[in-house]
């Protein structure tokens, strides 16, 4: 009989630890479906702006940064500019990033095409993921601007156009080894979009401009 | 003895119930995380077109229609276009999953006739209508989405989805589709602004620092 009931016991605590894995998962797969919800209302939000027009790239790409920070909770995210002719990144817009990082990257560190993740995404077209970026190597010269501001990974996607490469986008986590592949593939299509819809607006502010000069 | 026995034997059956309950949940979200996965998949492919070099409107076409179909739902897509200075002269161009190279015609046949004509007189232009098709007879199609390509004040034509699920479409599936179709208006829009300006002015343009 004791026999019987330490066996039973031995049963009920598996099927305790049964029932708290299974809570730690319904919990985790709510959690990815939220996320995937709020993705694709991003990608609504993104698509309905650019069709309906109206502001200018200035108003609007900072919009978009501060958007998606309330849309996936990553910390920060800016756009860097690429100066064709002396192939520097000036950072351009950011979501949430303070004014005095701007400064900072803008006069202390000169990213060029090819250096650390921003250049070798643009200079490789393809997204760049940094999971420790305190102990990274391409990191050695902002490692002070990287530990003050707090963010230990990053992911940068080129910003491609049809007519030529407009800069980079770049996502920061205060977290270690926080960007999956999803997060990858979501980033880059965002950064596609953020490409194709600057590039439109550049072309009709061109367009708007000869108009206005003809008529 | 026997009574702690039985009381442990009664949790562990609704422990088990309990489990049974929640696997089944969890495939529900797996499923619908899944669905969610392959809707990115296809508009990161989309993603590319507005920013593709190809110089002809139906190579882009169909290569947005290929990126389209890798969701498994809506197997049909027809675009309808406006065709300029007309409200009443279109291109139609039809594709299904087994006809990937597209049929084009001239007019909108009735089933198409007919969902234009409904979201024209809901006075919907801007918005979708999703539609139950069984009612309307056509025995293949079960349910079919119209999505108007409205672009600046003014309708460029129309996205139609038909699909051969019973499943009617929830909201977050018709924002889905609104974004496929904005994303052929920023396709529609590239090969006009190519059009307009030559490609000095675009290289004129695409270099103003912004």
């Amino acid at each position: 009989m004791v026999i019987l009931l330490i066996l039973f016991s031995l049963i009920l605590i598996i099927e305790l630890v049964r029932f708290y894995l299974s809570i730690n998962r319904v919990k985790k797969a709510k959690k990815e479906l939220k996320k995937r919800e709020q993705e694709q209302h991003y990608l609504n939000f993104l698509t309905t702006s650019a069709v309906e027009g109206g502001g200018s790239v200035a108003e609007n790409f900072p919009r978009y940064l501060n958007y998606l920070k309330e849309a996936v909770n990553w910390n920060y995210h800016s756009i860097f500019r690429l100066d064709e002719a002396t192939q520097l990144l000036p950072i351009r817009f950011t979501g949430y990033l303070p004014e005095w990082y701007m400064r900072e990257l803008s006069t202390r560190v000169l990213v060029k095409v090819g250096d650390i993740s921003i250049g070798r995404a643009i200079a490789t077209k393809q997204p760049v993921t940094i999971n420790a970026a305190i102990i990274d190597p391409r990191f050695k010269d902002v490692t002070s601007l990287v530990a003050q501001m707090k963010y230990q990974s990053l992911t940068c996607c080129p910003m491609i156009g049809r007519l030529r490469t407009y800069g980079g986008f770049c996502t920061y986590s205060e977290y270690k080894n926080i960007f999956t592949l999803h997060d990858t593939q979501f980033l880059l299509t965002c950064s596609n979009l953020f490409a194709a819809i600057l590039e439109n607006r550049l072309l009709q502010n061109y367009l708007k401009t000869v108009k206005h000069q003809i008529t | 003895m026997i009574v702690a026995a039985v009381l442990i034997i009664i949790v562990c059956g609704l422990i088990e119930f309990w489990l049974f309950k929640q696997r089944t949940k969890n495939k529900i979200q797996n499923t619908k995380i899944q669905v969610f996965n392959t809707r990115l998949e296809a508009i990161k492919a989309l993603s590319y077109l507005p920013s593709s070099k190809r110089t002809f409107f139906r190579e882009d076409l169909n290569e947005a229609v290929n990126s389209f179909f890798i969701q498994k739902k809506y197997t049909a897509l027809t675009l309808i276009k406006i065709l300029p200075n007309s409200t009443s002269s279109y291109l139609v161009l039809r594709y299904s999953l087994d006809q990937m190279a597209g049929v084009e015609d001239s007019l909108p046949n009735s089933l198409e006739n007919g969902l234009i004509s409904r979201i024209k007189t809901q006075q919907q232009e801007q918005k979708n209508l999703a539609t139950n098709l069984t009612l309307t007879g056509e025995s293949k199609w079960q349910v079919g989405v119209i999505t108007p390509l409205f672009y600046q004040k003014s309708i460029l034509g129309y996205l139609i989805f038909l699909s051969e699920e019973k499943s009617f479409p929830q909201e977050e599936e018709i924002n889905f589709l609104s974004t496929v179709a904005r994303i052929f208006i920023l396709v529609l829009e590239k090969f006009y602004l190519n059009k307009v300006l030559t490609p000095d002015e675009q290289i004129k343009a695409g270099n103003v620092i912004w």
